[in-house]
């Protein structure tokens, strides 16, 4: 969730400051001073990586479609820096032979801020520079919390989760734009508890440190369209239980992306992407493949 | 059989919603033989060992095990207290469906299980307690297709 709000997907440039209009719908371009937004995203189960990395198409019955809007506000802050909220909501359908169910309700709320210390093309000889940060809290329902038997509302990882990050930009002959970002997420400790009683089951669990990257090459069109592709790799430590680290529990992911993003006014523009879960160099994962669309309004 | 459930959340209807029908799978492997163990455990005692059947490989959804348990003599194990437990260790959750597993001894050391939910693919262990007459536990795991 930290990674989606402080990076999103590619997204739309303009050739006057693609530094800071690519790769979120929510970030706030040089001129604007907030912008609030929703966005819409769905996407469909291929398969799983097990712990081994070894790939499984979904069983023949089963299967899983998530569905999430996000409702998105960013401010600016002190010229250089801008600060934002996304509220989701998340669905899913989930089935499996004699099964299907659907749920849904509020996910986790994160926040996000961003400190451009130097803009893209700001400097000759430099990138543009950004420092990231975020912070998720555990809103939704945690997946053992959750009332229906697969899960399907079970809307948040149960935990507090925080982010630091930096992002790397430059714009090349007014048109070509590169991003090459770097994201550390930590979540903290989390008490489980069984629902059976008899089982006494009681743990702190924590996730794994994750270590993200995120590569981008755009290309902006004089009207101020733009298209781009994505690339994300993810992998995090063992996961803990009771300080413990969990052997072979890394969660490995990498994502495929390609987002175009279109103005219509100087307030309102639109943007959409589609991506991949790629079934190599994964690990723990259940792979999918779906899209987004967003709409953003920003006020000057 | 299925039934078709929809639920649609509003952007500013903050509570959560679901629907849908859960149903049981079929079927329990009537009497768990050593032979046809799809695992067999050493507890963490080492006191028993626990051999775990099941009519069907494990899937998402419901599922039935039965446990054939004995002492390191081989000699089948009644009276145990059992209770299990769906986990998925690389996400730290265990399973929301959980609540309506239930353990029911038969005879011989076998121990039916019934209504074990994996409510999706992955790794997943059957967290498996002992808490009489001897505090112990086995944890099979899967990989859930």
């Amino acid at each position: 969730m930290i990674w989606t709000s402080l990076q999103g997907n590619a997204a739309l440039a303009q050739a006057c400051c693609a530094g800071g209009a690519a790769y979120q719908p929510a970030r706030l371009k040089l001129h604007e001073d907030w912008l609030v937004g929703v966005s819409f995203q769905g996407s469909d189960e291929l398969g799983h990586a097990d712990l081994t990395g070894t790939y499984h198409p979904r069983a023949p019955g089963t299967g899983e479609q998530d569905y999430t809007e996000n409702l998105l506000a960013t401010v600016r802050l002190l010229e250089r820096g801008q600060v934002g909220l996304t509220v989701p909501f998340d669905e899913s359908n989930r089935y499996a032979p004699g099964l299907q169910q659907f749920g849904g309700g509020i996910g986790d709320l994160s926040l996000s801020a961003r400190w451009d210390f130097l803009y893209s093309n700001e400097s000759a000889h430099f990138p543009g520079v950004a420092l990231l940060g975020g912070v998720t809290f555990p809103t939704g329902v945690p997946p053992e919390s959750a009332s229906l038997p697969l899960g399907a509302n079970s809307t948040g990882l149960g935990a507090w989760q925080a982010a630091a990050g930096l992002a790397l930009e430059r714009t090349f002959f007014d048109r070509v734009v590169l991003n090459a970002t770097a994201l550390v997420t930590q979540g903290f400790p989390r008490h489980v508890t069984s629902l059976d009683e008899q089982v006494a089951l009681s743990v702190n669990e924590q996730l794994g440190t994750q270590f993200s990257g995120l590569f981008a090459a755009g290309w902006i069109f004089p009207d101020e369209a733009a298209v781009a592709a994505t690339f994300t790799y993810s992998d995090s430590l063992d996961t803990r239980l009771n300080g413990v680290a969990v052997p072979m529990s890394e969660i490995q992911i990498n994502t495929l992306g390609v987002a175009g993003g279109f103005p219509i006014t100087d307030e309102w523009r639109l943007q959409a992407t589609a991506f991949w879960d790629l079934p190599v160099l994964s690990r723990n994962h259940i792979d999918s493949i779906g899209g987004s669309f967003t709409v953003i309004r920003a006020f000057l | 059989m299925t039934r078709r459930a929809s639920c649609f959340t509003l952007f500013l209807v903050l509570a959560a919603c679901g629907s849908g029908e859960a149903e049981p799978d079929a079927g329990f492997v009537a009497s768990c033989m050593k032979s046809e163990a799809l695992q067999t455990l050493t507890s963490q005692t080492g006191i028993y060992t626990f051999y775990l059947c099941t009519a069907a490989a494990p899937a998402v959804g419901f599922n039935n095990f039965t446990y054939l348990v004995t002492d390191q003599s081989g000699a089948p194990q009644d009276g145990l207290t059992l209770a299990v437990q769906p986990w998925m260790p690389y996400m730290g959750h265990g399973s929301p469906g959980n609540g309506d597993a239930t353990v029911t001894p038969t005879d011989a050391g076998q121990y039916q299980i019934s209504n074990v939910v994996f409510q999706m693919a992955g790794e997943w262990q059957l967290r498996t307690t002992v808490s009489a007459p001897t505090p112990d536990s086995a944890n099979p795991q899967f990989n859930i297709n």
